[in-house]
C-alpha cells in the first residue's frame, strides 16, 4: 500500500468515509462498520481473489467486483448489500457448499466457522446439486500439530500463502485439477515450520484442525479470557479458552505492537502445566495441609523472628527469591514485605532458551523486566552462606535456587508440593489471576483470569499482603489487581498515571531507564 | 380499532336442573353400577376384569404408548456400533445438564473420527423432556419406555455408555457411515 498520505472520499452503502488512497473495499467498509464477507482475503497476506464471496457493486461499473482486490478511488460509490450483490453471494455460497461434507457435527471449527456464519447470513439454505458429492481424503495428518480434511477445504490458499510469504518455508501447495483439486504438503507430507499452527486460525473453515485441541471441547462450552502467552518474554496477546476450570487452548489475539495476528507453536502448546493433577491446592505446614490462617500465622512467626533479628544483618540472614513468572502487583507486594523486614538480599533467575527473529524470545518467562524494576537482582545466590530464612517463589520448573542451599526455614510458593518447605503456599499460574507484566520492549500488558483455581484459594498477592499486615502494624493490602496497580502508580515513576482500564487489552509502552530493567 | 367484544349468552338451566335432584340420582346410579361391576369382577372374573381399573403393581404393569417419553438411551445400528458421534449437541441442549461426555478420536479409522469415550446421563437430573432426542443429528439418542428408575444411592443413577446402549438396543439404519462414507 503506497499511500503517500493521500486520501480519497468514498460512499459505502450511503455512508461517506475518507480513507487513505490504496485501501481496498473490504478495509474501507470496516471504517463504516460494514463487514464485506471474505474467505481468502487476509490483511497480512497477498491478495489472490479466489473465493469470490466478497463481490460488491460499484456505481458505473458494469459487473460486480471483488472487494479484496479493488482499491477505492475518489468519488466511488459502493453497494455491499444490493439485490445484485445478494444474489451473487447466494450463488457463491451454493457453489462453495456443493461438495462440502456437512459434518459440522464432528467438526471442531463449528461455532467459529466462516462457512457456517456466511451460509446463515448470505446463503439460501438450499442446494440444487442432486449428484454424489466429491470424496476426498479426510483426517490427513500433516505432522504432529495439524490435521487436514480435504473435503472441508474451500481452497482459499490462506495456509499456502502464510507458509510461503510469512514463514518462508513454502510447504503447502495445490495439486490435481478440476474437482479433484486439493492441497498437498511438500516432501514427506509433514509440516516443519515452528509457526505452522497459525494456519489453523487462518483457515476460515474446519479444514485445518489442531491435533492438540482436537475434540477436547466444542467452542460454545468454553469461557474465554483475553490474556497473554507466558511462554517467553514477548508476551503474545492470546485468547485463552477453558472449560470446567481446565485450560484447553490458546489462540492469538491481534495486537499490532506485539504479535500482530500470530503466535509461535511453542507458546501455544505451553499451557498443560495449568491442568496438572498434582498441583498444590492448599497451604502446608511441615508437610500437612492446613487452613490459610494457620499457614499465615506460622509464616508470620518465622518472619517476625527474622525482623527482630534485623533482616539481612549478620545475625539473621534472610533471602527473598522472586520469580519472573510473577505479576508486577505480586512483585510489588513481595518487595513491600521484604522492605518491612529490612531484607536486602533479593534475587531471581531467568530461564533461558532458544529465540528466533520472528516472535520467540530467548527469555522463557514473561516478567523478568518487572522483577528487575521492583528491585530483584538477576544474580546467583550465595550458596556458601548459611541462610536463616528463605522466602522463595518457585519458577514453573520449580527452580530458581541452588539445590544445595543451606536454609534453616523456608517459606515456599510452588506449583507442586515442596518437601523442604516449612510453610508451602500454592502458586497460581498467570491464567488463574489478574495482573500486569512487562513484556519485551518494555510493554506493560495485562494478564487475566481464564479459570478459577481452587475455590478457597488466596492469591499470592493477598497472602503477601496479609503476611505484611501480621508483622507490620496497620498495613492494609489491596483487594484487586487494579487497586494494587493504582498503588504502584503512586509509588513508581515509570507507572505514573497508569490505570487498569488505561492499559486496556493492547497494553502500553513504558519509558524505563536502562538501569532500572537491565538489558 | 374495531370493537371486538362479543356477548356470550349464559346457558339457562331448566327447572329440573335447577332442582338438582335429577343429576344427583344420575350420579348415584353410576356409583351403584360400578359397585356391582367391580363386585362381579372381584368375585367371578378377575382375570378378564371389565369394571375394576386397579392394577396389581408390580406384577402387572402399564404398556406405554410408542411416543412415551421415558429415560434417554443410546442406540446402536444393526452391526452393533454406536450411532453417537460425540457431537455434544445433546449435552448443549439438555436443560438440566444431565448429560456429560468425554469425546475422543478413533485411532486407525479414517471415515468416522470422533466417538464418545465416556458418555454419562444422570437420571436424577434428567427431566425426560426429550430435547436430546430431538436435537441429535445422528438419531443416536432416544427416550425409551423405561420409567421406573429406583436406587438407594445417588451413584447408581448415573448411567454409563454401556448401560445406555443396553437400554437403547438396536435400531436399523440405512446409512453406515464407517462403510459408505
Ligand atoms: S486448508 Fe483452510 S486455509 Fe488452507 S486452502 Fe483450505 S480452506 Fe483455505
Ligand atoms: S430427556 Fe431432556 S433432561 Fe433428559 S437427558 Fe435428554 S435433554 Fe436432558
Ligand atoms: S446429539 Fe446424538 S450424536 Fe450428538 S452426542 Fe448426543 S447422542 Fe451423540
Ligand atoms: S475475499 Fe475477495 S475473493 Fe476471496
Amino acid at each position: 500500500m503506497s499511500t503517500n498520505g493521500k486520501t480519497v472520499n468514498v460512499t459505502i452503502d450511503g455512508k461517506q468515509v475518507t480513507v487513505p488512497a490504496g485501501t481496498n473495499i473490504i478495509e474501507a467498509a470496516r471504517h463504516v462498520n460494514t463487514e464485506v464477507p471474505h474467505y481468502c482475503y487476509h490483511p497480512r497476506l497477498s491478495v489472490v481473489g479466489n473465493c469470490r464471496i466478497c463481490l460488491v457493486e460499484i456505481e458505473g461499473w458494469p459487473k460486480l467486483q471483488i472487494g479484496c482486490n479493488t482499491n477505492v478511488s475518489d468519488g466511488m460509490t459502493v453497494f455491499t448489500a444490493s439485490d445484485k450483490v445478494r444474489e451473487a453471494r447466494e450463488g457463491v455460497m451454493e457453489l462453495l457448499l456443493i461438495n462440502h461434507p456437512l459434518d459440522c457435527t464432528i467438526c471442531d471449527q463449528a461455532g467459529e466457522c466462516k462457512l457456517q456464519d456466511y451460509a446463515v447470513d448470505h446463503g439460501t439454505g438450499l442446494t440444487r446439486f442432486a449428484f454424489d458429492k466429491q470424496k476426498k481424503p479426510k483426517n490427513v495428518s500433516w505432522g504432529d500439530k495439524v490435521v487436514f480434511d480435504a473435503e472441508r477445504c474451500i481452497l482459499c490458499t490462506r495456509c499456502v500463502r502464510f507458509l510461503d510469504e510469512l514463514c518462508g518455508t513454502d510447504e503447502i501447495g495445490i495439486d490435481f485439477r478440476g474437482e479433484k483439486v486439493s492441497l498437498i504438503v511438500r516432501d514427506d507430507g509433514q509440516l516443519t515450520s515452528p509457526y505452522q499452527m497459525n494456519i489453523i486460525d487462518l483457515c476460515p473453515v474446519g479444514a485445518l484442525t489442531s491435533r492438540d485441541f482436537r475434540f477436547k471441547s466444542r467452542v460454545w462450552f468454553m469461557q474465554f479470557a483475553n490474556t497473554l502467552c507466558t511462554g517467553c518474554a514477548r508476551g503474545c496477546n492470546v485468547v485463552a479458552g477453558a472449560r470446567e476450570e481446565r485450560l484447553l487452548r490458546m489462540v492469538p489475539r491481534f495486537n499490532a505492537q506485539v504479535n500482530d495476528h500470530w503466535m509461535c507453536d511453542e507458546g501455544r502448546l505451553n499451557y498443560t502445566f495449568v491442568n496438572d493433577e498434582d498441583r498444590l491446592v492448599a497451604p502446608r505446614v511441615n508437610g500437612k495441609d492446613v487452613p490459610y490462617d494457620d499457614a499465615l500465622a506460622r509464616a508470620a512467626a518465622i518472619l517476625q523472628k527474622a525482623k527482630e533479628g534485623g533482616g539481612g544483618a549478620a545475625d539473621i540472614a534472610v533471602l527473598g527469591c522472586a520469580s519472573p513468572f510473577m505479576t508486577n502487583e505480586e512483585l510489588f507486594s513481595f518487595a513491600g514485605l521484604l522492605d518491612a523486614l529490612g531484607v536486602t538480599e533479593r534475587r531471581f533467575a531467568i530461564p533461558m532458551g532458544e529465540g528466533d527473529d520472528m516472535l520467540l524470545h530467548p527469555e522463557k518467562a514473561p516478567n523478568a523486566r518487572g522483577a528487575r524494576l521492583f528491585g530483584f537482582q538477576d544474580a546467583p545466590v550465595d550458596a556458601e552462606r548459611d541462610w536463616d530464612v528463605v522466602v522463595h517463589f518457585a519458577a514453573r520448573d520449580g527452580g530458581g535456587l541452588p539445590d544445595d542451599l543451606n536454609a534453616k526455614s523456608r517459606i515456599v510458593f510452588s506449583l507442586q508440593v515442596d518437601k523442604n518447605a516449612d510453610v508451602n503456599f500454592p502458586l497460581t499460574t498467570s491464567f488463574e489471576k489478574d495482573g500486569t507484566v512487562i513484556s519485551a520492549g518494555d510493554r506493560l500488558q495485562r494478564v487475566s483470569k481464564a479459570l478459577t483455581f481452587a475455590p478457597s484459594h488466596l492469591t499470592e498477592r493477598v497472602v503477601l499482603d496479609r503476611l505484611r499486615g501480621l508483622i507490620e502494624d496497620g498495613y492494609q493490602g489491596t483487594d484487586t489487581a487494579a487497586l494494587a496497580l493504582a498503588r504502584i502508580a503512586q509509588e513508581h515513576a515509570a507507572f505514573e498515571g497508569l490505570t487498569w482500564t488505561g492499559i486496556g487489552l493492547q497494553g502500553v509502552s513504558l519509558q524505563l531507564a536502562e538501569a532500572e530493567v537491565g538489558a | 380499532m374495531k370493537n371486538r367484544v362479543r356477548v356470550v349468552k349464559r346457558p339457562q338451566l331448566s327447572f329440573l336442573e335447577r332442582w338438582y335432584l335429577g343429576p344427583v340420582v344420575k350420579g348415584l346410579g353410576m356409583t351403584i353400577k360400578r359397585f356391582f361391576g367391580v363386585l362381579t369382577d372381584v368375585l367371578f372374573r378377575w382375570e378378564n376384569k371389565k369394571t375394576a381399573i386397579t392394577m396389581q403393581y408390580p406384577e402387572e404393569r402399564w404398556d406405554f404408548k410408542d411416543n412415551f417419553r421415558g429415560a434417554p438411551a443410546l442406540v446402536m445400528d444393526q452391526e452393533g456400533r454406536s450411532k453417537c458421534v460425540a457431537c455434544q449437541i445433546c449435552e448443549f441442549v439438555c436443560p438440566p445438564k444431565a448429560i456429560t461426555m468425554w469425546p475422543a478420536e478413533l485411532e486407525d479409522e479414517d471415515k468416522v473420527e470422533k466417538y464418545p469415550e465416556r458418555f454419562e446421563i444422570d437420571m436424577l437430573r434428567c427431566i425426560y423432556c426429550g430435547y436430546c432426542e430431538e436435537a441429535c443429528p445422528e438419531e443416536a439418542i432416544f427416550l425409551v419406555k423405561e420409567a421406573e428408575i429406583v436406587y438407594a444411592d445417588r451413584e447408581s443413577f448415573v448411567y454409563d455408555k454401556d448401560k445406555l446402549h443396553a437400554m437403547g438396543g438396536i435400531r436399523e439404519d440405512r446409512i453406515m457411515k464407517w462403510k459408505d462414507k
